[in-house]
């Protein structure tokens, strides 16, 4: 019987292969949940001024036999006009309603709709025709008019070049949010897919992961552990041992109850070799029990790791054992 | 006490007391990252929308009297549901008129007759229809308004649901199992038990850092278990 050996060494090599992205995938997390996900959406900073008020219904048969393969027609206004919004399977257009006439968005048009829009304390500084894809403009179609103002917030306003419709808010927050988002989602490709192979692979591993770490949790803890707290901090309870090392040096000393013999032996000075630092991994915290009602018992790690003839012999794990009754005990190097 | 006893011991505290969540998080990470999120959303469950196939010769305008009794109107949007011609017009604070493009009247509700044809319509799939209903109330699972909706189950193994607006008899919500769990397993991502705002974010808060706490004295454990000695 090697499950418990066989689990931690199961749950070293995960942690060597997944290490790094676990903590990404926790640090990202914890980013998620101090950012200000107001200013990541962005929207605040802009006016929610609807359209001016439509007073007369156009007459849509026109515009329809002009595009029978549009997929939704809306008479809206923009700057106190009336216009047509088309919207294409590739593209959506904007056409005045009385003219018929297709609109250009100009640099001027964006301009008037985007200082009548913004309702932050900045200066509008910029604005560019877009022809280059970037993380910012990711899912907007191209080229796309950007408008930069100069606030706290790093403010990027989009507006599509071929009808003015909003296309998005890009901030500073919005900038570390997508950022964390590229990492939690391991997204190194073409962005906002959360069902790529390699994120498949690490969620499985981690599942396997957090399956050997809970099956360790119960292995690991001992009934002790949580009466030791107990006597720790309220009833302070001891417990004599009588220590022999092999020049035959005699100690005796006195431990809190139920602390782990590794730890009690090391909080008297007397420091076992210890690799693994308490996990019944190494086998190095060998002692043996040469008198006391501890012989009767060994844990999981004490089998994996000893022969069963040691174990007859009174040879423990010091580490796994917690400190109950009286024993005498016998370590085998100097201290 | 040496540092790795130190590192040890709160490993194992933080694992006791994160390690649920932590799996919590990795089994709904799983499930979330392997099934297709088209999948979820149930885009396989319908066709392609078709563009306008509205005649132009049959189109009424909007008569004035009607638009003077919606005042203020937003936008007025001419769609097809499936094959019947419309025009929503939005007014103030999201109300919504349907009305006839090629009579000029305002429409009525759809009934089941109706309903069954546009499932007919848009309806990809090839199971049975089990139940058709018309529901007082927007169920939780599409966003709980209070308006009458028409509730379509399939009778596959998904319970797949199709839902339809009351007026327009436009389709607007699919829903299967796999939305369902989802939306379960999210719930636990992101810890949000209480349905909540505010406080769900400190309880995320507690067992992300402890989760990093956790990763961090691990990490302590195993740089000193690959050195292969204790300091
Ligand atoms: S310290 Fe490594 S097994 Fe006890």
């Amino acid at each position: 019987m090697r499950i418990v050996s066989q689990l931690k060494r199961l749950h070293k090599w995960i942690a060597i292969l997944i290490g790094i992205q676990l903590l990404l995938w926790v640090v990202s997390g914890i980013v998620f949940s101090f950012i200000e996900h107001r200013e990541v959406g962005g929207n605040f900073i802009f006016k929610n001024n609807k359209n001016d008020q439509i007073t007369d219904a156009a007459d849509f048969s026109g515009v329809l036999k002009q595009y029978p393969q549009s997929t939704q027609i809306t008479q809206i206004t923009l700057l106190k006009e009336n216009f047509f919004k088309i919207e294409l399977r590739e593209q959506t257009l904007l056409q005045e309603t009385e003219t018929g006439r297709l609109v250009t968005i100009t640099k001027e048009l964006v301009r008037e709709i985007a200082i009548k829009s913004y309702g932050g304390k900045g200066q509008l500084k910029d604005i560019v025709l877009v022809n280059q894809r970037s993380d910012e403009n990711r899912g907007m179609k191209l080229p796309v008019w950007q408008v930069v103002f100069e606030d706290s917030y790093g403010t990027h306003l989009y507006l599509s070049s071929t009808s003015a419709e909003y296309q998005g808010v890009r901030t500073d927050s919005w900038r570390i949010f997508d950022f964390f988002m590229m990492l939690h989602f391991m997204d190194y490709g073409d962005r906002g897919n959360f069902n790529n192979g390699l994120i498949i692979f690490f969620s499985l591993v981690l599942v396997l992961f957090s399956i050997s770490g809970m099956l360790l949790v119960t292995s690991s803890f001992s009934q002790r552990d949580f009466s030791q707290l107990l006597y720790r901090f309220i009833d302070n309870q001891h417990v004599k041992l009588r220590i022999l090392n092999v020049e035959g040096k005699l100690q005796k000393i006195k431990v809190s109850k139920d602390t782990r013999l590794l730890e009690a032996l090391e909080s008297n000075n007397i420091e076992l070799p210890s690799v693994c630092g308490g996990g019944g991994i190494c086998g190095t915290c060998r002692i043996r029990i040469v008198k006391g009602r501890a012989l009767s018992a060994a844990a999981l790690s004490d089998h994996d790791l000893l022969e069963e003839q040691d174990l007859t012999k009174g040879y423990r794990l010091a580490c796994q054992l917690s400190v109950h009754h009286p024993m005498d005990i016998e370590i085998e190097k100097e201290y | 006490m040496k540092r790795v006893f130190w590192f040890r011991r709160l490993h194992k505290w933080l694992a006791l007391v994160a390690g649920i969540q932590v799996s919590i998080w990795a089994f709904s990470g799983l499930y979330m990252t392997v099934v297709d999120l088209d999948i979820i959303h149930g885009d396989h469950l319908v066709k392609k929308q078709e563009s306008l196939p509205i005649d132009p010769l049959l189109l009424v305008t909007i008569s004035p009297v009607l638009m003077e009794s919606i005042i203020p109107v937003q936008s007025i949007e001419l769609k097809n549901y499936f094959g019947s011609a419309v025009y929503e017009i939005r007014a103030h604070k999201k109300n919504r008129v349907i009305v006839d493009a090629y009579t000029g009247e305002l429409k009525t509700e759809v009934n089941e007759q109706q309903v069954r044809g546009n499932v007919a319509m848009v309806y990809a799939g090839t199971a049975e229809i089990i139940s058709i209903e018309k529901l007082r109330l927007y169920p939780g699972e599409i966003g709980g308004k209070k308006l009458p909706v028409w509730r379509v189950v399939f009778g596959d193994s998904v319970a797949s649901t199709l839902y339809f607006h009351h007026i327009s008899g436009k389709l607007i919500s699919k829903r299967t199992h796999l939305w369902r769990v989802f939306d379960k397993l999210w719930t636990l991502h992101i810890m949000d038990y209480f349905r909540s705002k505010g406080h769900q974010g400190y309880l995320f808060r507690f067992f992300s850092i402890s989760s990093l706490l956790l990763a961090i004295f691990g990490s302590g454990l195993l740089f000193y278990r690959l050195r292969g000695e204790v300091k």
